[in-house]
């Protein structure tokens, strides 16, 4: 036996291990951050370039996503509540009707083609659907049938297209040669599906390349987003990328101590989470005022908010958004929750059965345990956890109407859709409003209220309709302040919290702006962000 | 197992095989929502037209009734065919031929490695039964059994990776540009840690049953006229423990061959490599019946025929199964 140990299993033990060493050692080939690279961390993977393909959960959406403040340019962003261009000048006339959109700069696109009127042109006319849009003096026209204050908001993530690149081709026949080519500061060089990345590298055609510091940008796909924030920490990658999606209280708190990383703190329109009522099934104002009584919104805030979060407001609408009129802020009342199931009927004998749709694949099931227990509280609501895992399977139970209430995380992106203020989550999954755009129905149709047609609109369509039709700031606001009054009396809807979006990066980084929708990596602060040695 | 009966058994591996097609095909579809619901719009992303919700619709088969849909599923199987993935845009075939090959890179050597050192350090633990060898080893084989894989993915790479810079965070290369032998060697650079995770995983219950089959034989009367012979230990163990402790170990290898598949599919998400783990993993969530059905049958197949050949393997070096009809 010792002889054994001896000549087979040292020596062996020994050549694997020294091996080992040696293949690492020359092969270590540690990505690192060198000063001139930025390295981004995401946890979405790039399965393909294809930029057509790219609505919902299709293969190209992905990339679009990756690449639209970076190798694409947005028509407009929004920063500190104002809209702004990198692109175009922006002109509005007296009477709301016309918007004019003119390039700032000789833009090029990555092949060297100018980017051009005819491409504004192209953009605009394939992002609007009825309004008309036309070339006039090299600049491209909008005319809208009535004036919208929010007209701008709806172009919010827009990209200009290249009109001599993308005309007349279809998912199925673009080439990914084409489908890279943007006029962004950075251009695609290539994905490496064996390392996980993606990389780009700084274009000397941007009007503003001599004020990019980065030479190169690198996107280091995870397959987890712990895998993703050990190497952040590690200073294997410098920020993450998540689409203006923030970290959660737990990513934040594992962030705080960490040496080499700061986190950024802003403030954006979502609600990370809203219980929405079936208000077509669940019709008893006094059960939502109850349920609205009952919930802990404290307790809330302190599991599930980072440092930013705050009490929501029954109106739902949060003190910095635009349109915000004085609502009263959503604080536990058990004594006056019990008191409405009572006049509604309910008793210890005889409690109302309600039933929570809840999605298992993400901390939905954390809020909806909690609320579970703030509502049996009452002693007077039995809960029933209706789990479904997966985005579609939980998509197609409300899209039938038959929940009773569900959770729903309400995105920047979607609080500013169609009318604004979340409204469309409101909406029922048949509406005339999105007919045309979602042929299969409202894809977030929580709600479930009925606006009725365009001749004769329910109460809550007239308030919708209001706020798409908004001329001015003013006639925004009101319409506004009608919205939460509406959400007070008749309780459509739950905030259960207000929190900031909190991003991670490396305390190297410097110089960099925030964009709402974007967080830090947006158009302007790849120009202006660099890198400490 | 004789001759005949391992005839029997791939016959039955047939039927197997038939139930799992039909697992399979059903499976999937068992799943409430729509499969074109990721297409259609969820949360705030864009919709398609009905003219192209109806055309992927009836790309799917979706049109027809389960039957018609259950027969042409099988079409397709038995002409090589695995279907279209509208996610992807291509062939399903396509896809798994992308992606098998990189978890392959990490279950083979995950699983050579466990039965070598299963087999040798079980051998020699059960041959030094009661010892504190045995004792150590079976206690960090049992201990190591109760980690769940995804906590000793973590663990190495919290160790090895952020702790001691050792190794990378993942993925199978480096983003330099390299080939030829530089490339190479990052790829093993690359697939240490998740390997060692599998290794980790799959070998204590190689080695228990290695030490305990072979603690048993070590008690066995020809043992003790090998030693009592004036044998070597070496001799002993090579000579008259190996042959006859091969064959329940290497029945066993045949089913921890699906037992790694199955393992890889956490460590492809910790060490991201985009390999049939990742796949399998987003075809659930993106309700994508081409992609689950053709993975869950590629890992199925790969499972049957590992037992079968594990089988085989056993009847050749065994001459008692060979000759047990005879007998």
């Amino acid at each position: 036996m010792k002889n054994f140990k001896v000549k087979v299993f040292f020596p062996i033990f020994i050549a694997l291990t020294v091996t080992v060493c040696a293949l690492g050692l020359a092969a270590c080939n540690k990505s690192g951050t060198a000063a001139d690279t930025l390295a981004v961390g995401t946890t979405m993977t790039v399965d393909s370039l294809n930029r057509l393909a790219s609505t919902g959960g299709d293969s190209g959406y992905n990339y679009l996503m990756l690449s639209s403040t970076l190798a694409q340019v947005p028509l407009i962003y929004s920063e500190g509540g104002r809209i702004s261009s990198v692109l175009c000048d922006i002109s509005v006339s007296d009477d709301g009707l016309k918007y004019t959109f003119a390039l700032k700069d000789v833009f090029k696109w990555h092949d060297g083609k100018d980017v051009t009127a005819d491409d504004l042109l192209f953009t605009l006319q394939s992002s609007l659907g009825g309004e008309t849009v036309e070339l006039q003096s090299g600049a491209a026209v909008v005319t809208l049938k009535k004036p919208q204050a929010r007209f701008l908001d709806s172009l919010l993530g827009v990209l200009i297209m290249p009109k001599h690149l993308l005309e007349g081709e279809t998912a199925s026949t673009i080439t990914d040669e084409k489908s890279v080519i943007g006029c962004g500061p950075f251009k695609f060089i290539k994905r490496n599906i064996a390392a996980g990345t993606v990389e780009f590298e700084k274009f000397d055609g941007y009007p503003y390349a001599d004020r990019v510091s980065f030479k190169k940008v690198v996107f280091r796909c995870f397959g987890s987003e712990d895998t993703m924030r050990l190497a952040l920490k590690a200073g294997e990658i410098d920020i993450i990328w998540n689409y203006g999606y923030g970290l959660n209280a737990d990513g934040a708190s594992d962030f705080e101590k960490a040496d080499g990383i700061k986190l950024e703190t802003y403030t954006v329109k979502a609600v990370p989470k809203v219980l929405f009522f079936n208000n077509t099934k669940l019709t008893d104002t006094r059960v939502k005022s109850a349920i609205r009584k009952a919930i802990d919104y404290e307790k809330i805030g302190r599991i599930f908010g980072t440092k930013g979060a705050s009490l929501p407001r029954e109106g739902f609408v949060a003190p910095d958004i635009f349109g915000y009129t004085q609502t009263a802020q959503l604080t536990r009342d058990l004594v006056g929750a019990r008191a409405l199931l009572k006049e509604a009927g309910y008793s210890e004998d005889n409690k109302f059965d309600f039933e929570l749709l809840v999605r298992a694949d993400n901390n939905d099931t954390q809020y909806a345990d909690l609320i579970k227990t703030d509502l049996e509280e009452t002693g007077l609501i039995s809960v029933k956890l209706k789990s479904i895992a997966g985005a579609q399977q939980w998509q197609a139970y409300y899209r039938a109407g038959s929940h009773m209430a569900s959770l729903a995380s309400v995105t920047e992106a979607g609080y500013g859709f169609e009318a604004g203020y979340a409204t469309r989550y409101l909406l029922a999954a048949d509406n005339y409003v999105m007919r045309d755009s979602f042929p299969q129905g409202n894809p977030v149709c929580h709600g479930n209220i009925d606006i009725g047609t365009p001749d004769d609109l329910t109460e809550f369509g007239i308030i919708r309709q209001a706020l798409a039709d908004a001329k001015n700031l003013d006639e925004l606001s009101e319409a506004a302040a009608a919205y939460q009054n509406y959400i007070v009396d008749n309780a459509p809807c739950i905030a259960l919290l207000y929190d900031s979006k909190v991003q991670a990066l490396s305390k190297k980084l410097e110089g960099y702006r925030v964009d709402a929708t974007f967080g830090i990596l947006n158009v302007q602060g790849f120009i202006t962000m660099k890198k400490a040695v | 197992m004789s001759v005949k009966r391992f005839f029997k058994t791939a016959i039955f591996s047939v039927l197997a095989l038939a139930a799992v097609l039909a697992v399979n095909f059903f499976l999937p579809r068992l799943m409430p929502g729509d499969p074109l619901g990721h297409l259609i719009g969820a949360d705030d992303v864009g919709a398609i037209s009905q003219e192209q919700y109806d055309e992927y619709y009836k790309m799917l088969n979706l049109d027809k009734p389960m039957g018609e849909q259950f027969a042409q599923y099988l079409k397709e199987i038995f002409s090589g065919k695995m279907g279209y993935s509208i996610h992807y845009g291509r062939d399903v075939a396509d896809v798994i031929g992308e992606k098998l090959p990189r978890t392959l890179q990490v279950a083979l050597p995950a699983w050579i490695i466990s039965a070598l050192l299963a087999f040798f350090w079980g051998t020699l633990a059960g041959y030094k039964k009661h010892r504190a060898f045995d004792r150590i080893s079976t206690g960090a084989m049992v201990a190591a059994d109760t980690v769940p894989t995804f906590l000793m993915a973590m663990l190495l790479l919290i160790v090895f990776s952020y702790e001691l810079g050792w190794f990378p965070f993942g993925a199978l290369n480096s983003a330099a540009d390299l080939d030829g032998a530089s490339m190479f060697a990052d790829r093993l650079y690359h697939l240490v840690l998740p390997v060692l995770t599998l290794v980790i995983a799959s070998t204590p219950k190689k080695f228990i049953l290695m030490r305990n089959v072979t603690a048993k034989a070590v008690g066995e009367k020809y043992i003790i006229y090998a030693k009592a012979r004036g044998l070597s230990d070496m001799s002993v163990l090579c000579r008259h423990i190996f042959p006859n402790v091969g064959q329940p170990f290497i029945s066993m290898l045949g089913t921890s061959f699906g037992k790694i598949l199955s393992g890889s599919i956490v460590v492809e998400m910790i060490f991201s490599i985009d390999g049939m783990g990742m796949l399998v993993s987003r075809g659930i969530t993106d309700m994508d019946f081409p992609v689950l059905q053709a993975a869950l049958m590629t890992i199925a197949f790969a499972v049957i025929i590992s037992n079968l050949a594990a089988d085989a393997i056993c009847i050749l070096l065994d001459p008692k199964q060979r000759l047990e009809e005879g007998a």
